[in-house]
């Protein structure tokens, strides 16, 4: 009872703080003794900064209040211009992945919206306000954001909203100012690969330009003169061949970054290369063209080292069982050390990818980010991964702020703490790159957000993990084959009963008891029959709400990817 | 010797077929080159310097093919191309584009007579769509709104135009005389025929014509129109006087060619040079490159291949391949992992997967999810 009442007080109190549901009471908000970092790179100072009816109206080191204003102590804490996500699908809701191939009259002649082909789409028809999302990112200091539809090769365009406001109309700060195109195609229609993606831009860019240039003259003098009739997509691309709108092109490794330039140096558009994960060998290159750079902030994962070596022991085990007093095999001594190389070399890549934002900065390539495929919470602890290997606070801080408005053409509104700008602020409790700084408050357009930091370091330290207990389905990822099935949780005290079933042995099912929870962690192993051959299957899978991913060690074949969903989240 | 040349290959290549259409002439393999691909460095070290990355015989009209020069170790792709190389295409007979398309996906062809009539349907149309622009292009007033500007049909009028060389994968001796009907009818010369293993039967006809043929030395049975063949095919085909070349189509065999040519010593005694000109000069003509590669002489490219035996002898070892006199392999200092581009994120496994088997690097590759799933 009465730890209820505590709940209940703290909702109570989390309700005020985050001021949500309740109508601010003053336009003017006052934070003082903050530590202000205006500019990426300029010094910061501690002074005060007052925000106006949405609108940065004053700054300095020793400005006052004005009588109505909120005063929000900011001592000790670091204050940054508002995050802008430069490419997202913030506020979009995820349409569910269907992996089919679409049934068409003739594969080579799809309809455009089956394949994938839909650049007239707005995201002002799709934009959602009460969508998780906004809140996730704006909890992690972003104010403003540029957001696309979700889609295959020519999703649709985007458009840049403010992350407050109760509709699209409300948020929206630039409208359709984008095109966003991807190396992506819909399964078994035309294009149905890469050299299809291309013919078909090229050959839809011609018929845009064609059409384009018909449709100037007919508006000029439309007698003895034929109608232009383009269609849909055709038409929502004369803005792009007049290089009116830039495409925000997603190509993450280093040959569909070249492709992309390719098609830019052959048609001409406007471009801006989102999602890049692997660019630095083409520094030259978006020097010489002049492009810009969005790099994802999605990274790899980081090796677990230690796991490695228990799986070394325990085929150590079996060996001893197996073959007692024989001689160690210096074959297997040799794929050991073949294996070693190999993830030697994995590393490596690994470090060069987490290198990127730095070996891009050297090249005095101005770069900002993409967030199509990170996950929000993984966007700070990803920066400071980025630190790691070099980048400065000046160049992370510009990517977030001024080189993401820059990009967006919205840098005389956006990007700084100056009056007169957008009243979007970031308060941290530690400077930016810091181990330990988290996002205590973000105001956007002058209105207050605020995070109970405490409450978020007792939940980290208690690790309360959700109840996983139910049905899931899981995938696993083996070159040419699909192995599948359920894993079925219940609940025994602190721990699980599992029992999987899996495609390879239909109507069969194992259980085990053996499961090792490590907060959201959970490792366990079972054996199966494949093909008269017993072969041990070890999981260590992580949850994250009604989904989970990880790594499936199957006996000596290899690790693969396994990711696996709730069946039915509502229970 | 003269660095190798492979007249059908498919390394290096992302993506190898689009099987979306019975006619794809609008993509071209030259936008999916892949510079890492380890296979280009396997093909070096068979002292291969050059080859000729086709698109798959998945359609009877496929895309465009890309002439490439192994300098392993570029990371741009467009530096791997052969710079003004002629532009060519890879069209396809007989089963393939039956199965893809006629029984996967029920429309023609789903004979061979299906197949010619894709053909002489894209030919056609070519000619009625040149005439359309050329009516456009002559009255430029802006009146009339623009034709729709279709990248098959912009091929399709480059090949009548005699712009782009025709590689033809092909088994059977009648549908090869169909295809030299078709292209006698819309007077398209440059044509090469690809495996050709029914060739010997018509080698009079396509030297006629003057088609070329590039073959295997001896493969053949691995489908049913393919069983009808003869080790002594390119033997045959030389003697009289069609331009023969022998090729891989394969990841493994393009590693020895040398020693495929040299089968046609056993089958068929043709000599030393014969022999070596099915992988050099021979092939380099049907390529339209042999006034730059394809023999040592003073002024072409400086690309060598070197042996520590005859390259025709069994005990023949690629021991230095140059391109474009850049050393690219040498037996002296070759690492176990040539890898350029390494994947932070693949999985590290003894799993010997699909992909490094059979599928890979093949005429078929990327299309078999189009086969027999019609509703």
């Amino acid at each position: 009872m009465k730890k209820l009442i505590i709940l209940i007080w703290l909702l109570a109190i989390s309700w005020v703080l985050t001021g949500q549901n309740v109508p601010q009471v003053t336009a003017k908000i006052f934070i003082e003794n903050v530590t202000l970092n205006t500019h990426p790179g300029s010094t910061p100072f501690v002074g005060n900064i007052l925000v106006e009816d949405g609108i940065i109206t004053n700054i300095g080191p020793s400005i006052t209040p004005p009588f109505d204003a909120r005063i929000i102590d900011g001592d000790t804490m670091h204050a940054y211009a508002g995050f802008i996500a430069t490419l997202s699908h913030i506020g979009i809701k995820e349409p569910k992945e269907d992996n089919q191939r679409p049934k068409v009259d003739r594969t080579g002649y799809p309809p455009n919206d089956v394949a994938g082909i839909t650049p007239e789409k707005s995201v002002s028809d799709l934009y959602i306000a009460k969508e998780g999302s906004i809140k996730e990112y704006r909890q992690q200091g972003f104010a403003i954001a540029q957001t696309v539809p979700y889609g295959k090769m020519l999703p649709g365009k985007g458009s840049v909203i403010s992350l407050s406001g109760e509709s699209f109309d409300d948020a929206v700060i630039l409208k359709d100012n984008s095109m966003y195109a991807r190396w992506a195609n819909v399964r078994g229609v035309f294009p149905a690969t890469l050299i299809g993606i291309m013919a078909k831009w090229r050959e839809m860019y011609k018929n845009a330009e064609l059409l384009a240039d018909h449709a100037e003259h007919y508006k000029a003098n439309p007698l003895n003169r034929q109608r232009p009739n383009p269609d849909a997509a055709t038409e929502a691309l004369y803005p792009v061949v007049s290089n009116q709108m830039a495409v925000y092109f997603e190509a993450e490794k280093h040959r569909d970054i070249y492709r992309t330039l390719r098609l830019q140096k052959d048609l001409g558009f406007d471009l801006v290369i989102a999602e890049a994960k692997d660019i630095d060998r083409i520094a030259d290159k978006i020097k010489e063209n002049n492009v810009r750079v969005l790099l994802s902030l999605d990274l790899p994962k980081e090796e677990k080292e230690e796991k490695k070596t228990s799986e070394k022991e325990k085929e150590g085990d079996n060996v001893m069982e197996g073959t007692a007093g024989e001689e160690e095999d210096p074959e297997e001594d040799k794929t050991d050390q073949e294996k070693d190389r190999l993830l030697k070399r994995k590393k490596e890549a690994a470090k060069r990818y987490v290198s990127q934002a730095k070996m891009l900065a050297d090249e005095n390539i101005p770069l900002a980010f993409s967030y199509i495929d990170v996950k929000p919470k993984d966007i700070h602890p990803n920066l400071r991964r980025m630190a790691k290997e070099g980048l400065s606070e000046s160049v992370a801080l510009s990517a977030l702020t001024t080189e993401a408005a820059t990009t967006l053409g919205i840098e005389s509104i956006a990007g700084t703490l100056e009056a007169g700008k957008i009243g979007n602020l970031v308060v941290l409790t530690k400077p930016l790159l810091d181990e330990q700084a988290k996002v205590k408050m973000v105001v956007v357009d002058g209105k207050v957000h605020s995070y109970d930091v405490k409450e978020k370091k007792k939940k980290t330290s208690g690790e309360e993990v959700a109840d996983v207990s139910g049905e899931w389905s899981y995938k696993i990822e083996v070159p040419g084959m699909t192995p599948s099935g359920t894993m079925t949780f219940t609940k025994s005290g602190d721990t699980y009963n599992l029992e999987v079933t899996s495609n390879q042995n239909p109507g069969e099912s194992v259980s085990t008891e053996d499961i090792e929870i490590d907060g959201s962690n959970m490792m366990f192993s079972y054996s199966m029959d494949a093909g008269g051959m017993t072969i041990t299957i070890e999981n260590d899978i992580t949850f994250d709400g009604n989904t989970f991913d990880g790594t499936v060690s199957v006996g000596d074949f290899g690790s693969f990817e396994i990711t696996g969903k709730k069946v039915d989240p509502e229970n | 010797m003269p660095g190798i040349i492979d007249a059908h290959s498919h390394i290096g290549l992302d993506v190898v077929n689009e099987a979306t259409d019975p006619n794809t002439s609008n993509v071209f393999v030259g936008d999916a080159i892949n510079p890492f691909s380890v296979s280009i460095y396997r093909a070096l070290a068979g002292g291969v310097t050059a080859s000729h990355a086709m698109h798959g015989s998945a359609n009877a009209v496929g895309g465009q093919c890309e002439t490439i020069k192994h300098r392993f170790g570029v990371t741009d792709p467009d530096d791997m191309k052969m710079d003004g190389a002629p532009r060519t295409i890879k069209f396809a007979l007989g089963e393939n584009p039956m199965r893809v398309h006629g029984e996967g996906n029920g429309i023609v062809p789903r004979t061979r007579m299906g197949v010619e009539q894709i053909f002489r349907q894209g030919f056609a149309k070519a000619k009625d769509y040149m005439a359309e622009w050329d009516a456009y292009n002559a009255n430029p007033s802006g009146a009339k709104a623009p034709p729709t500007y279709d990248l098959k049909m912009e091929t399709m009028a480059d090949i009548l135009r005699g712009d782009i060389i025709i590689h033809c994968h092909s088994y059977r001796a009648d549908e090869i005389l169909m295809l030299l009907d078709v292209l006698g009818d819309y007077g398209v010369k440059k044509i090469c025929f690809q495996h050709v293993n029914e060739g010997f039967k018509v080698a009079p006809e396509l030297a006629e014509y003057g088609a070329g043929a590039s073959v295997f030395a001896d493969w053949w049975a691995y489908k049913f129109e393919v069983y009808y063949s003869t080790a002594y095919n390119a033997t045959i085909l030389t003697r009289n006087n069609v331009t023969t070349s022998i090729n891989s189509d394969s990841g493994e065999l393009i590693r020895h060619l040398y020693h495929e040519a040299a089968k046609t010593q056993r089958y068929g005694d043709l000599t030393d040079n014969e022999a070596l000109k099915l992988i050099t000069l021979n092939p380099a003509i049907q390529l339209g490159i042999n006034h730059r590669v394809g023999s040592l002489e003073v002024g072409k490219e400086g690309d060598v291949a070197i042996f520590n035996n005859h390259p025709l002898s069994i005990y023949a070892v690629p021991q230095m391949t140059i391109v474009d006199g850049v050393v690219r392999f040498d037996i002296n200092s070759d690492p176990d992992d040539m890898r350029i581009d390494v994947d932070p994120e693949a999985k590290i496994s003894s799993f010997i997967d699909f992909h490094s088997g059979a599928e890979e690097d093949r005429c078929m590759q990327d299309v078999f999810e189009y086969f027999n799933d019609r509703k």
